[in-house]
């Protein structure tokens, strides 16, 4: 009876890892390289469909803030590591790459591990891209998204070395969906302000009072080439007016 | 092993088998392999190759392109660059012009100017003693449409302001009657007020904006040269019938000494002569332009200092630029910003 039972439960593993989508198998790095080629072309078409135009890389009445790869790194990694929990994993990013060539794409390494088993890890890599570019209301500060494309699993120890390529795609895939909206933002050190404010002089027969001059500004392109990325920037004077009481008028 | 063995072992087995099936297909749905837009590595191999042949043919278009691109051609060598465009900061300058004068208000109070004299007519007839108090003149400019030209990071100006207001003031005239006089004409004590407007005169005003690199902005420095202006209040004519008509009231025996006093022409001479008021340009403050290098930034909700190195202010055709090397830490080889925002 054993080895009857013993020779069926064979048939069945056989039979399920038959089944386990060999076809699919190592797809993971092809599909984070595909990930980062279509983010790059993507960026590239615009580009260059404008400047065949005539047009410039950025609109002309525009002010334009260019920042380098290599700082855009930099203030990265001043936010890591960075730590999540996502389901039964926890995740640790601790290093960065970033990439400014047609698209602002960038990869963050670190390691996962499954939280009640903790010799059970595995190397990750996520590749992504700087995203919704925009000038924060509050801080008036440059801040972008980063947005997840890919995640790649790699160097699996313990019992996840065992779970074949398709499988670590699709736990890849889960993990990274659910990162996606905990991911630090980038901060860039450059400010917009909405507003110019013309300080009054106030003492003396000749007085001056403070006017306050909005600027409705936006960032409405942004691309990126020979590693740097091009944020322009759309300022629109409003009508002069006196300042709002409580922000003073003193610069 | 009987027959009823060999059942149960069958029905064990095949029980198995659909459990097996089941938590496979379970498993497939749970971790998503069964997902249809999946794409085998075949596929994704020939995606990557067309990808590659295009964005060879994409850098190989863009590279001439980009370095004919006039605004790029210039900038400064620096791994954070500002450009404004000259455009811009023309509109921005030119409104910021218009506005500082629109909200120079001129208020002067309290100013007295006296006239006095002795009348003869043979003998001593008295002494006159008249005085205008102005109480108040309020006075506005108007800007006309700035004229910028702009020279390297000194932007030159010329703009037409024009001077206008009202103004009211007190006039009072003491006649101090002498003997003889006082006999014809005793003593006289006329006071009115009257109200005016001030005469409208348009001085043009020529200076410079000069913009700078200061800390991490890009500041607006008017240079503009010291303004005095002169105000003159042209008393209304219901004014004038008013004082008119109080002096003619007085005239009768008073009739020569009037006469000879010109009391309303001593009063419009005393009026014509108008004030000098020097409009404080010196005191106009700069203006940050709206973008700039921030010395420090959040890691975690802390606040961290940045080590944040200015360049000079860069000047070409279509733009201002502003270069800044940013380090996380001020020994990463950029010092801190020179004197800090004035924002």
């Amino acid at each position: 009876m054993n080895g009857r039972l013993a020779t069926a439960l064979t048939a069945i593993a056989t039979l399920a890892v038959a089944g386990c989508d060999r076809a699919y198998e190592g797809g993971g790095d092809l599909r984070a390289q595909r990930v980062v080629l279509e983010r790059e072309v993507e960026g590239l078409r615009p580009i260059v469909q404008r400047l065949e135009r005539g047009e410039p890389l950025l609109p002309a009445d525009d002010v334009a803030v260019a920042v380098d790869e290599a700082l855009v790194r930099e203030l990265l990694l001043a936010q890591l590591p960075f730590e999540t929990d996502v389901d039964r994993f926890h995740v640790q990013l601790t290093d960065v790459d970033v990439q400014f060539r047609g698209s602002p794409t960038l990869q963050l390494r670190g390691r996962l591990q499954v939280r009640d088993q903790p010799d059970v890890t595995a190397a990750v890599t996520l590749f992504g891209a700087l995203d919704d570019v925009r000038i924060d209301a509050t801080s008036s500060r440059l801040r972008a998204t980063v947005v997840a494309d890919h995640l790649t699993v790699a160097e699996a120890t313990g019992l996840a070395g065992y779970l074949s390529g398709a499988t670590l795609d699709e736990m890849s895939r889960a993990v990274r969906l659910a990162m996606q909206d905990r991911l630090p933002q980038l901060s860039i050190p450059v400010s917009v302000r909405q507003e110019l404010d013309l300080p009054a002089v106030t003492d003396g027969p000749v007085r001056l009072a403070a006017a306050r001059l909005p600027l409705d500004v936006a960032v409405s392109q942004v691309v990126t080439t020979a590693g740097r990325l091009w944020i322009s920037i759309r300022i629109t004077p409003g009508d002069l007016g006196p300042p709002p009481a409580a922000s003073g008028s003193a610069r | 092993m009987n027959r009823t063995r060999v059942l149960i072992a069958t029905a064990t087995v095949l029980a198995l088998a659909v459990a097996g099936v089941v938590g496979f297909q379970v498993y497939r749905r749970v971790a998503g392999l069964d997902r249809r837009d999946r794409t085998t590595p075949d596929e994704i191999r020939r995606q990557i190759a067309a990808l590659e042949t295009e964005r060879t043919a994409l850098r190989a278009r863009m590279e001439p392109l980009l370095k004919q691109d006039p605004r790029l051609t210039g900038m400064p060598e620096a791994p954070v660059r500002v450009a404004v465009p000259t455009s811009l900061a023309r509109t921005l300058i030119a409104r910021m012009l218009t506005g500082l004068a629109e909200r120079v208000t001129l208020d002067l109070r309290d100013i007295r100017v006296r006239r006095t004299g002795t009348i003869r007519r043979v003998v001593r007839l008295g002494d006159f003693d008249l005085t205008i108090s102005v109480t108040r003149v309020r006075a506005t400019l108007t800007p006309g449409t700035p004229q910028l030209t702009f020279g390297g990071n000194r932007v030159a100006m010329a703009m037409p302001v024009t001077l206008g207001g009202t103004g009211q003031a007190d006039v009072d005239f003491r006649w101090d009657g002498r003997t003889l006089g006082g006999a014809v004409c005793g003593d006289m004590h006329v006071t009115q007020s009257v109200t005016g407007t001030v005469v409208p005169r348009t001085y043009p005003v020529s200076g410079a904006v000069r913009l700078t690199a200061t800390g991490a902005v890009i500041e607006a420095r008017p240079e503009l040269p010291r303004l005095r202006v002169r105000v003159n209040v042209a008393p209304s004519a219901t004014s004038w019938a008013a004082m008119q008509q109080i002096l003619d009231q007085k005239r009768g025996l008073c009739g020569v000494v009037l006469d000879r006093v010109d009391v309303m022409g001593a009063v419009k001479r005393l009026v014509d002569r108008g004030f000098n008021v020097r409009i404080p340009t010196e005191r106009v403050r700069p203006v940050a332009l709206p973008v700039a290098v921030e010395p420090t930034m959040t890691v975690r909700g802390q606040p961290v200092a940045l080590g944040i190195r200015v360049g000079g202010l860069t000047i070409t055709e279509h733009a201002f630029w502003l270069g800044a090397h940013v380090a996380i830490t001020p020994d990463d080889g950029a010092a801190p910003a020179a004197g800090g925002r004035s924002r």
